[in-house]
């Protein structure tokens, strides 16, 4: 189709650096018109940096851009807009108490124009355009509906609305999947194969290469900020991406020895908690964890998962049930108590919680790399606690935790700050493999983790089973639950739905309890 | 894991090029000077087109001010300075938590208070050795006491300390001067018509700076100024290299992450806002046991708020408060010096708006001198190939 060969949208050596970082070297990008382009490639790699770029949200230190065969003057958003470029970005940016027209129409709002009243705004004609919209292209959103009151796969329904409402031909998803359910993706996927047929451009960046391979007509593959290549994805396969993205062979699977579950550890009964907003969350769920195995929660986030590793790492309280460790009733245990003490006769701990948001509960960004290695462990012997903090044990402390799981930093002075998502989550989970615990709850382990990473930590937490750990392992990734877990359970509406031994199912068994059908 | 990391050999690290030690240097003393020598040219800057505004000469102000700053003003700098480093320091260690006492008017005058009270029951022999720390434990000790209800009110139930200590701040002269009434009623034969407390013992009294400095002329000055400058690198110990400060800035940098560590909050918090509040209580001592040697009200000048200003200055950091607290208490005299109605004067307002105008320009340039060197960096950047 001579159509086909239209570029919609094309970057000619783009070059851009920040301090201390190359984060597009010499790029040179293109899609075409009325194709799904994926843009894959680990973190760092330069991915949203493009975009940006493209988009006018950064400014390249060199190279041009064209839209549709013509110039586009960089670092100008509206410009692109003007042009038909829209980006969708991965935190939404929505108004909540708003309705979803409202959400739409804001900044280019509807007036009364003909009227005698310019000024106020036409809800009316807003919620029409909307509706309009949303029909013409098969994405069912109630224009009337308040987002806070949406679903995460409707909100960014929303959000491409938005990108369509100022005539976006060009769109950009920034990592569009990765809080949906497999259903939701699944319904994505017809949108935007629907918007394709329209003729429009779909460029989504992702680094999960099972989308890649079921959405995308093509796809440009990014490492280290410069281009590894661009290939058909019929002719291409997630072993041929992955070694792409990383510049070597990668295993997608972890190498484990069947499980030899030991004594019971950790045991939940009739668990119940509510969330933040005191509704609940977390019902009745009951289930023990053995010495030596692996049980992986899969599900989709918002059902349960952050109450429940929250409520067993002592961070909120339970409502209703009862969490025991090694027997000993720990419901409502503070954090210092499940991770301060020490186990008699050798230097393991009952207890250590990788934290789903290490942002949040897992580091202090703000303080430098040694600082933060000895979060929780402020107290203990091994850092001498005296008033006076011993800094040298502290730094020593710090590196050999950097060596123990090869985390990238320019010394243990540096601030936490200036590391890469995946070295510090490096850093968060050697620490906490430091106390070397007799459980272990881990959260999201490897969000925003690049595969190489992902591999040497996968490669940790089976060690820490092989010692005789318990691991609870909680994730929103399907590919980790399975990847690690011996048995498996999924939270859906704050229910354990089932455990099931992890060799009896299937991704696709999984994805459907993920989503709510009942098993 | 097959070892513990603290059994494993420090590893050597991947090389990133750190940046050379002098540009380090270079970097935070520009980072830290610059603003405040801009601003403070800034604010010098309007401060004369201010005075232009009025209708009078900015020169021939500033030739008054050169003419008549003494030696004796140089000791009220002094004064003024060490009041302000107490208070300054108050504001600095609570932000540490991420707290905002702006409760130091209370919190001083509670330590004025029982300072006067305390210093005055003392046995009338008692030596300086014993006077003066039974005077200081009890002044911290009562601004702790005035701190500690925002405090508790903070870290159980999320009130907000600014609200509670601003409130504080209106409860406290109202106390005190009930409480003087009291006292007075009590001691009227010795009182008579006075409306202060009775003098502290002779042993409590510290002794003014120009017997040890007589360069400085006659002052209210008094070796309060060094307590002040030990409990200021004292602050910044505790804060830099102690558990306590490391778990304090921990909280006060990321509170959820602290907790998930098992700091506990809730105590952090209390003991900030305490310790916080008995620092604001030491701004008393220049007066009580240096200038005054009684209670009055009305004899603290609100000196408290000058505190937020100093921390803010500061940017909170302990060892630059001196710094601050020396300017701003070198503003604070300077409007006396040049207040009058002659052509070579003005109003003393003129310099306390110089002294809002002077925190305004060092935050504007600090920002201006942060996002320059960013921008540096990345120029730098980019020549590098």
């Amino acid at each position: 189709m001579a159509a086909n060969e239209t570029l919609a949208v094309e970057m000619r050596g783009v070059t851009k650096r920040f301090p201390r970082v190359l984060a597009n070297d010499r790029v040179s990008f293109s899609a075409r018109a009325g194709e799904v382009h994926a843009l894959v490639g680990e973190n760092g790699a330069g991915k949203s940096t493009l975009m940006k770029i493209l988009y006018g949200l950064e400014e390249p230190d060199e190279g041009e851009l064209l839209a549709f065969g013509e110039p586009l003057r960089p670092g100008d958003t509206r410009e692109a807009i003007r042009r038909g470029l829209g980006m969708v970005h991965q935190h939404f940016m929505l108004v909540p108490p708003f309705t979803v027209a409202e959400n739409v129409v804001l900044g280019d709002e509807p007036g009364s124009r003909e009227g005698k009243r310019p000024f106020l705004f036409d809800r009316r004609k807003a919620s029409e355009v909307v509706s309009r919209l949303s029909r013409e292209l098969g994405l069912a959103v109630d224009a009337f509906a308040r987002v806070q009151d949406l679903s995460v796969g409707q909100q960014q329904r929303v959000e491409i609305l938005k990108v369509l409402y100022r005539g976006a031909r060009v769109l950009i998803l920034d990592e569009p999947t990765a809080v949906l359910t497999p259903l939701e993706v699944d319904e994505l996927v017809r949108v935007l194969r629907a918007l394709r047929d329209q003729g429009r451009t779909v460029i989504f960046i992702t680094h999960k290469l099972r989308e890649v391979m079921a959405l995308s007509d093509r796809v440009t593959v990014l490492r280290r900020g410069a281009v590894a290549g661009t290939v058909e994805t019929a002719k291409t396969s997630p072993s041929e991406l992955a070694e792409l993205m990383v510049g070597r062979p990668v295993l997608l699977d972890v190498e484990k020895k069947p499980a030899r579950p030991g004594a019971v550890v950790l045991s939940v009964e009739g668990l119940s908690a509510s969330s933040s907003r005191e509704l609940p969350a977390l019902t009745n769920v009951s289930f023990e964890l053995r010495a030596g195995e692996i049980l992986g929660i899969a599900g989709v986030e918002g059902n349960g998962q952050t109450e429940l590793v929250e409520v067993l790492a002592g961070l909120r309280p339970a409502t209703a049930g009862r969490v025991s460790l090694d027997g000993k009733d720990v419901t409502r245990a503070s954090p210092r108590e499940r991770i301060a003490a020490r186990l008699a006769g050798d230097s393991s701990t009952p207890f250590a919680h990788v934290a789903e948001d290490r942002h949040r509960h897992g580091a202090i960004l703000d303080m430098t790399l040694w600082e933060n290695a000895i979060l929780g462990f402020q107290e203990d012997a091994v850092l001498r606690p005296t008033p006076l903090q011993d800094r040298g044990a502290a730094k020593r402390f710090a590196l050999a935790l950097v060596s123990s799981l090869d985390v990238r930093a320019g010394g243990a002075d540096v601030p936490f700050r200036s590391l890469s998502g995946g070295n510090q989550q490096k850093l968060v989970v050697a620490r906490e493999l430091a106390r070397r615990p007799r459980c272990l709850v881990v959260s999201q382990l490897t969000r925003g983790v690049d595969i190489g990473a992902t591999q040497a930590i996968w490669k940790k937490i089976v060690e820490e089973r092989d010692r005789g750990a318990a691991v609870l392992l909680v994730s929103a990734e399907l590919s980790e639950v399975l990847a690690l877990s011996d048995r498996i359970g999924v939270l859906y509406g704050g229910q354990l739905v089932l455990v099931v031994e992890s060799r009896q199912t299937s991704e696709r068994e999984l994805g459907l309890l993920m989503g709510g059908a009942s098993a | 894991m097959s070892e513990a990391p603290r059994a494993s050999p420090p590893a050597p690290l991947p090389a990133v090029p750190p940046l050379r030690r002098g540009t380090v240097l270079l970097t935070s003393l520009a980072l830290e000077t610059l603003p405040s020598v801009a601003g403070v040219a800034l604010a010098l800057l309007l401060g004369a087109l201010l005075v232009l505004l009025i209708g009078k000469s900015p020169l021939a102000v500033a030739g008054s001010f050169f003419r008549n700053f003494t030696r004796d003003d140089a000791g009220e700098v002094v004064f003024f300075a060490t009041v302000y480093t107490f208070t300054g320091l108050a504001v600095a260690y609570a932000f540490q938590a991420g707290l905002f006492n702006i409760g130091g008017e209370g919190q001083l005058t509670a330590g004025a208070f029982a300072i006067a009270i305390v210093g005055a029951a003392l046995p009338e022999s008692s030596p300086a050795l014993v006077a003066v720390p039974i005077c200081l434990a009890s002044c911290f000790a009562a601004g702790a006491a005035w701190a500690a209800v925002p405090a508790v009110l903070r870290a159980r139930l999320s009130v907000h300390e600014v609200l509670t200590t601003i409130l504080m701040n209106l409860i406290a002269p109202s106390v005190a001067t009930f409480l003087l009434n009291r006292y007075r009623a009590a001691h009227e034969s010795e009182l008579r018509e006075a409306v202060h407390t009775l003098p502290i013992v002779p042993g409590a009294r510290l002794s003014p700076l120009e017997k040890l400095l007589p360069g400085l002329g006659e002052s209210h000055a008094s070796t309060a100024c060094f307590l002040a400058l030990v409990t200021a690198l004292l602050v910044h110990a505790i804060v830099r290299f102690t558990r306590g400060g490391y778990e304090l800035r921990a909280v006060g940098l990321n509170a959820e992450a602290a907790r998930a560590a098992g700091a506990s909050v809730p105590g952090v918090l209390v003991k900030a806002l305490l310790v916080s509040g008995g620092l604001a209580a030491l701004g008393s001592v220049p007066f009580v046991l240096g200038f005054r040697s009684y209670y009055e009200q009305g004899m603290l000048h609100g000196a408290g708020f000058t505190g937020i200003a100093v921390a803010v200055l500061a940017g909170n950091d302990p060892r630059r408060v001196v710094a601050a607290a020396l300017l701003m208490g070198f503003l604070a005299q300077a409007g006396s010096v040049v207040d009058g109605s002659r052509p070579d004067q003005v109003p003393k307002e003129i310099v306390q708006v110089l002294q809002a105008i002077v925190i305004v320009a060092v935050l504007v340039a600090r920002r201006i001198v942060r996002v320059s060197l960013a921008r540096a960096e990345a120029r730098r950047a980019r020549a590098a190939p």
